[in-house]
């Protein structure tokens, strides 16, 4: 177990590591889907192998490809030396960063978790399954909240295609009257 | 191999053992291979070599061009129904034991998100132009 | 497992705004230039939103489903009154406009998806309901920030608004999980088993980061930086109903989680409270003095406004507590009549000061509004900003706490601080001779008919008064 969880909290540190500093954006990109793979066994490690398919699925898969379409519609960008990354506000950045991390890593440690343990979630994706629809004991909210969810991502397609539109009277405008 | 030791009721601990170490031997494999392809052949490098191929296209500008930010819809499509098929999986593990409840909650969903899919295609959201 | 007819009827309102969100949307799929046809939509669907609200407020339904995770008792109903109400006005500020823009039906249904997002809100118990409800309220108002494609700012706002909104909304999941942690569970009953007097370091931090992200979703200093670069870009019918629906949504939220999940660690939240409300309050005003463009000045006056609000947190404590609850009601009712009101008049007049010079003279009717909204603003009696006001102050009176003397006291320094830059535009519209570059009449007659409907309805915020502390009374959180 300790070997697994160094193995994933090393691959997890290095990729976003890699993210802040590598000098290409597209590296940087796939870094992170490095790191979202960490994640993901972590939350197998945690008993969770939903979550697990879900974070590979979502995050490896779908918001890497978010992300690198995001990079496409930019200007190359000029990053050739390590001086525009490490900036003035290196040293700063890095002790906040480690303070927090100090204070987190501090707080949750020294905390009586009571019956709250790791790998207390369903294992069974049934388990987890019967929660999502609320159709468990103590999940009945999760009835609502999914169909809630439904309408939150139709709203989000929406929001995606009002923002994304071309300006009135420049080039051909998006839609049936193309 | 991992679906076969499920079947035979082997522990989570084991059958996820087994993964990581599938995973640690293909990306082995593939770094052996890359690594070992780069000791072992020769590297001659000459400008005749460094040209394009045959009918390659030498590029005339930066190939890195902005696209235009109307793509990037299909990427946002992309990640709201790769969410949508997130919901979808726990759901048909247990769709027998739902009934009609589970039937009918899935419906719901699904045309919530369905006028999502017409609008995005009668915006011509879909298009790629 | 099943779900009871019950809650269909409990689930009325929000049925109805997902329904005509639907309409809506698909009328903007398959029809052309049906601007009208999608603008009379959203209104009759917000006022269907608003009436089955009242309905169910009139004949006292009331009663918790799903669990015990959704609740409707008349204080969740009277907080999808002001949702419902304000967005009626928002579709009717917006319906030309958007007409002009071609894309009028997804606007309208980025409103209606606020509306929904924040009447679900109001009634949420669970935690994780509570953050999709907000996630839902805000996604769209992302987007309706940034609907101006003819202007720059526009977008510029909408960015700003959405990266600083996505990490509030990430602070404020987080702290939810710690409480979530801590707790065991996501339900605000058994939540308020683990926040009794002593809190745990991590129980803490769980507070922490959920307040501060919920005093980013209110625009709360030090969390209110995204607040005038978002509402001066966004179109004027947004800036206005995402600076009052939404708004008041979370406030009846952030009541909702502190009085029924932690009332044992009440001395905690309450010190919180006074903080963020004199730093905010002060920080509002301070910046609304420096402002020429109305627009900010409006933002950073709704900033102030937050404060004002947040004083009545603080104020919730001894025997002050159900004076606050109810000055929070009451305060959000009138701050959602006025605000909205001023920031329509922007849409008539013009959003630089030197537009509403010698107003009275061009155009008497804006002037007289402007006037009377500035004036509420300000909390002059007997208009509608003045009983907020004077509830606060008697809450904060019987509290018996030298902090909330404090924040009272901080309160009455604001509201004389708050004068100059209220009359200033009062002054400008009286004394000031019209210039060239005075607003005319612009806007049409449903952004007027707006206007003038909420200005009488600021004069006569005192008759309202009387019926709407009755409902006050019945909400009964505490």
């Amino acid at each position: 177990m300790t070997v697994a969880f160094a193995f994933l909290a090393g691959m997890t540190l290095v990729s976003a590591l890699g993210v802040v500093l590598s000098r290409s954006v597209v590296h940087s990109a796939l870094f992170m889907s490095g790191s979202f793979l960490g994640i993901s066994g972590f939350f197998v490690m945690l008993n969770a192998p939903a979550l697990a398919a879900f974070q590979v699925l979502i995050y490896v898969g779908a918001v890497t490809v978010v992300i690198l379409f995001g990079i496409m519609f930019t200007q190359r960008p000029q990053v050739r030396r390590y001086r525009t990354i490490i900036n003035r506000q290196f040293w700063a950045g890095f002790l906040v960063a480690a303070g927090v991390g100090a204070f987190l890593a501090y707080v949750l440690s020294a905390e009586d978790w009571g019956g709250t343990k790791p790998g207390n979630g369903p294992r069974q994706v049934a388990a987890f399954g019967r929660d999502l629809l609320g159709v468990s004991q103590g999940a009945e909210v999760f009835t609502l909240l999914f169909e809630v969810a439904s309408v939150l991502l139709l709203v989000a397609v929406v929001a995606a295609i009002v923002v994304s539109r071309r300006k009135m009277g420049q080039g051909i405008d998006r839609g049936v009257r193309e | 191999m991992a679906l076969v030791l499920l079947q035979q009721g082997a522990s989570y601990g084991t059958v996820y053992l087994y993964v990581g170490i599938f995973m640690l031997l293909v990306t082995g494999f593939v770094a052996t291979t890359l690594v070992l392809a780069r000791l072992i052949s020769p590297g001659r490098r000459s400008s005749t070599k460094a040209q394009n191929y045959e009918t390659g296209e030498i590029t005339v500008t930066d190939p890195w061009r902005p696209f235009p930010v109307r793509y990037y819809v299909f990427a946002l499509l992309f990640l709201v129904f790769d969410v949508e098929a997130a919901f979808l999986y726990p759901w048909a593990v247990i769709y027998k034991s739902l009934g009609v409840y589970g039937f009918v909650e899935m419906v719901i969903f699904v045309l919530i998100l369905a006028v999502g899919l017409i609008y995005a295609w009668k915006k011509g959201a879909l298009k790629w132009v | 497992m099943a779900v009871s007819g019950q809650a269909f009827i409990a689930l009325l309102p929000e049925l109805i705004s997902t329904g005509f969100l639907i309409v809506v949307l698909l009328v903007g799929a398959f029809g052309e230039s049906n601007a009208g046809v999608a603008a009379g939509l959203a209104a009759l669907g917000s006022l269907a939103v608003f009436v089955s609200a009242a309905v169910l407020l009139a004949t006292g339904f009331s009663g918790s489903f799903f669990g015990g995770g959704y609740v409707v008792d008349p204080f969740a109903l009277y907080f999808k009154l002001i949702v419902a109400g304000s967005a009626f006005f928002a579709v009717l500020a917006a319906a030309r406009w958007s007409g002009r823009t071609g894309d009028a039906p997804e606007y309208l249904t980025l409103i209606l998806s606020v509306v929904l997002g924040a009447s679900l809100l109001v009634s949420m118990r669970d935690l994780f309901g509570i953050f999709l409800s907000i996630e839902l309220a805000t996604i769209p108002s992302y987007a309706m920030v940034a609907f101006d494609r003819s202007r720059r700012e526009s977008a510029e706002g909408g960015m700003k608004y959405l990266i600083t909104g996505v990490i509030a909304s990430s602070v404020l999941l987080y702290g939810i999980v710690l409480i979530y942690g801590v707790s065991g569970s996501a339900q605000l009953s058994d939540v308020a088993n683990t926040f009794t007097g002593n809190l745990t370091p991590v129980a803490l931090l769980g507070l922490g980061l959920m307040v501060s992200g919920f005093a980013f979703k209110v625009s709360a200093a030090p969390f209110h930086f995204w607040t005038p670069d978002a509402y001066q870009g966004a179109p004027t019918s947004a800036a206005a109903f995402l600076s009052v629906a939404p708004k008041a949504a979370t406030f009846a939220v952030l009541l909702r989680i502190l009085l029924e999940g932690m009332p044992g660690a009440a001395p905690t939240w309450t010190a919180v409270m006074a903080f963020l409300a004199i730093i905010t309050m002060f920080v509002g005003n301070l910046f609304a003095l420096r402002q020429r463009n109305v627009r900010r000045m409006l933002a950073y006056s709704s900033v102030a406004h937050s404060g004002y609000i947040l004083a009545a947190f603080a104020a919730l404590q001894g025997g002050g507590a159900a004076f606050a609850v109810q000055a929070v009601l009451i305060y959000t009712a009138a701050y959602a009549v006025m605000n909205m009101g001023a920031f329509l008049v922007i849409d008539l007049v013009g959003e630089d000061a030197k537009n509403y010079n010698g107003l009275v003279r061009t155009n008497p009717a804006a002037a007289a509004s402007m006037g009377l909204f500035m004036a509420a603003l300000v909390g002059i009696p007997p208009l509608s900003g003045f009983f907020g006001k004077l509830w606060i102050i008697i809450a904060g009176a019987q509290s018996g706490s030298i902090l909330v003397y404090i924040v009272v006291g901080a309160l009455v320094v604001n509201t004389v601080l708050s004068v100059p830059y209220y009359f200033g535009i009062i002054r400008n519209m009286i004394l000031e001779e019209p210039t060239s570059e005075t607003g005319g009449s612009k806007g049409n007659g449903a952004v007027r008919f707006s206007v003038y409907v909420l200005a009488i309805l600021t004069t006569f915020f005192g008759l309202l008064i009387i019926p709407l502390s009755a409902l006050v009374k019945a909400s009964g959180l505490l």
